[in-house]
């Protein structure tokens, strides 16, 4: 077992690129519980967020002003308009709205009496919009059918509320909140996983590759077969250890919750593509034994796995082309898995899909490692 | 000097570190933003799914209004459809809305059920309503929260010449390295020596810089930059500010050059970070809660004026940021001159 031993020895040494890989990803993970400190009960309206700027001092304003901040989110940030404007842009605000300084003026003469700064192809834009108009509709129904406006009824007709129900029988959104979290969490493990994979064992084998090293190696009393079984061994181990422990990360993350989530499957889950994941950096591995195309290769495959697998970004948000590039890579099963875990759907198929590639990611590894191996050789007899 | 140009600049192009995360890895930052970002860049016009019972009054309503599927179903067939979310929700005759979770389209139908129960509850005869008329007056503006992560991505790429600063620090401190105490040594001019230091590391990451923009611009097809002048000036300034950072990281203290890299990779990521790279909300975030870190964070001032700059159309802030990048540049070149200046050692 020494070789076994000389790896997990060299896994300890890399310990600062695996801690810092850590330290981001439960420093995340823990900014993240705060989707779960809000647990609330019953339909939850999503509110425009807007920044006001009152001009007016007309009783009439003021009503709509009142009606408007319990219709929409406001924003006191924005002290001016340029700064509303720019809001706007970074997607901070859906509108802006102006009561002008001639508000009841416009509104007696028929001019639209109010401003809205907004960009009019964002779904936002429609919905505050038309929330304002409700308001106008209603006070001028009044005024034509009574001859006047009358705010106290109006403010009570804008009160009523209709009758929502859910169709799963249960209000409680905190249920749905975990499930958020959770899937956000094992999602992103996987991008972890990768970087660490490819990064760690690939700076460990190319320690194994050097000239030197190569050289003692091919003298111990050991058989090529036995050394090399127990590099993968050692391999193995360290996936499985990584890729439990995300999981017991999980767990601690948030342990009064620990009820509603099917901990087993996401194991299961968890373990495929680490096993994935490993296959692939043996893969890389047996390619390439390179310093910058391994640091290379673990930020840009663990990224763009992630961005195309719907990890960083949402599939929904994704294009179709994109999502079927990324069927060819275990990321997306990963993904599919995990979504159907907590849906409470199966997911077996997505997990056999992940170790498939596993096994095709190892075998295509052994070959181009057989191709090396006698490369090796070839440096051994030149020295 | 030319001399001194020349290997150096032959230096830097032959380290294949520097073609991989000056030039190769920013265009694969780009893809993927754009790759991730491409569906928001393009607002979607609002559809919501609605089902509603047959031939009841929202199915005339909503189908003559923009932005609604509307799927008349029967209730037993409604809850199965939104259990599979081929809707976003059910209206029923009473204007009871029928969903399976909380969210903007769900709360779209939540708002047509109430316009109908406040309609009843206001008790006004129908006529009294003018639906053809409009109460707003309609400022267009441009909402692109997703060309944030592209600015600050241009931002954080022009301050990598910090790799060079840290590079150079380590050239000229003769207990750093071997190649530092050969040139401390040998009769040639410091001063030239470092200022073609200077003028290469500014020249290859400024020439990288250039690469991305071009390839935002043809490849990807992005009209990011349409006030290309100020672009490319704060571009240059974030280069000097770089540089300027990197020679305080390598000459500030004794860590090993790794570290030092570490630091400078670092540094540069947390700044885009706060500056929206990750998530334009960071940005809007740290701009309305911290605005101090926000107005001094030079990754954060270069992508504040870019989207200014193309985007709003707005140069009243161009100044002033140019200013604050500028003495942040004399700063750190200044405290880096501290720690490099009259330097002796006993022993080498």
């Amino acid at each position: 077992m020494r070789v076994f031993k000389s790896f997990n020895i060299l896994v300890f040494r890399q310990k600062w690129v695996i801690l810092s890989y850590l330290g981001i990803f439960v420093l995340i993970s823990l900014l993240n519980t705060n989707q779960l400190a809000t647990k609330t009960l019953g339909f939850q309206q999503t509110l425009p967020r807007v920044a006001l700027f009152q001009e007016s001092s007309d009783p009439k304003a003021l009503a709509f002003e009142a009606f408007l901040k319990k219709e929409t989110r406001n924003s006191e940030f924005q002290t001016d308009q340029s700064s509303a404007k720019e809001s706007l842009y970074q997607g901070y605000l859906d509108a802006f709205v102006i009561i002008p300084e001639d508000f009841s003026v416009r509104l007696a003469s028929g001019e639209p009496p109010v401003l809205l700064t907004l960009d009019e192809r964002q779904e936002g834009a429609h919905w505050i919009r038309q929330k304002i108009e409700k308001y106008f509709l209603f006070s001028q129904a009044q005024k034509k059918a009574l001859g006047q406006e009358d705010p106290a009824a109006l403010q009570a007709a804008l009160a009523a509320e209709p009758i929502v129900k859910f169709t799963n029988g249960s209000t409680t959104t905190s249920k749905e909140r975990i499930e958020r979290y959770y899937a956000t969490y094992f999602k992103f493990t996987a991008y972890i996983l990768v970087a660490i994979f490819i990064l760690v064992f690939g700076n460990i084998m190319r320690e194994y590759s050097e000239p030197n090293v190569l050289r003692r190696n091919s003298i111990i009393p050991m058989s090529s077969t036995k050394f090399q079984l127990q590099l993968m061994a050692g391999q193995l181990i360290v996936s499985l250890f990584f890729a439990l422990f995300m999981v017991v990360i999980a767990f601690f993350m948030q342990p009064s919750c620990a009820k509603i989530i099917h901990w087993a499957a996401h194991a299961v889950n968890v373990v495929a593509f680490a096993l994935a994941a490993l296959g692939l950096t043996f893969l890389i591995n047996a390619i390439t034994r390179n310093r910058y195309v391994h640091s290379g290769l673990s930020v840009v495959l663990s990224l763009g796995f992630s961005f195309i697998s719907g990890v960083m970004i949402p599939k929904e948000f994704l294009s179709p082309a994109v999502l079927t590039v990324s069927r060819f890579f275990p990321m997306a099963y990963y993904v599919d898995a995990t979504d159907n875990i907590i849906a409470h759907a199966p997911f077996l198929q997505e997990v056999g899909i992940q170790l498939l590639f596993a096994l095709a990611f190892t075998a295509l590894g052994l070959a181009v490692y057989r191709l090396r191996q006698r490369e090796g050789f070839s440096v051994l007899q030149k020295a | 000097m030319g001399i001194h140009l020349k290997y150096q600049m032959l230096q830097s192009l032959r380290e294949k570190s520097f073609t991989f995360w000056n030039v190769i890895y920013p265009l694969i930052m780009g893809l993927l933003f754009f790759i991730a970002f491409q569906r928001l860049m393009t607002p979607q016009p609002l559809s919501v799914r609605v089902g509603v019972p047959p031939g009841s009054v929202f199915e005339e309503q909503l189908q003559s209004a923009d932005g609604f599927q509307v799927q008349p179903l029967h209730l037993e067939a409604a809850k199965t459809a939104l259990s599979a979310k081929t809707i976003d929700g059910y209206l029923d005759e009473t204007g009871t809305l029928l969903v399976n979770q909380s969210g903007f389209k769900q709360s779209v139908l939540y708002a047509v059920a109430a316009q109908a129960e406040q309609m009843n509850a206001l008790g006004i005869p129908l006529y009294a309503y003018d639906f053809s008329k409009s109460y707003t007056q309609i400022q267009a503006s441009t909402q692109n929260p997703w060309a944030i992560p592209f600015y600050s991505l241009i931002g954080m790429v022009a301050l990598y010449s910090v790799y060079a600063g840290v590079e150079y620090a380590r050239a000229m401190q003769a207990n750093q390295s071997t190649v530092a105490l050969r040139m401390n040594v040998v009769p040639l001019k410091k001063r030239s020596f470092l200022f073609g230091g200077f003028v290469t590391g500014i020249l290859l990451n400024f020439g990288s810089n250039l690469i991305l923009l071009a390839f935002l611009r043809w490849g990807l097809g992005l009209h990011l930059t349409q006030n290309l002048a100020p672009t490319l000036l704060l571009v240059l300034l974030g280069n000097l500010l770089g540089l300027g950072v990197g020679l305080f990281i390598g000459a500030s203290n004794h860590f090993s050059q790794n570290f030092k890299n570490m630091m400078a990779v670092g540094l540069t990521l947390f700044m885009a970070s706060l500056s929206g790279m990750m998530s334009p909300e960071v940005k809007t975030v740290v701009q309305n809660q911290w605005p101090l870190l926000d107005r001094w964070n030079p990754v954060a001032i270069i992508t504040t004026e870019l989207y200014r700059v193309n985007d709003l159309h707005l140069m009243n802030s161009f100044y002033p940021a140019l200013v604050r990048l500028s003495l942040l540049t004399i700063l750190f070149f200044a405290l880096a001159l501290l720690f490099l200046r009259r330097k002796t050692y006993e022993s080498l």
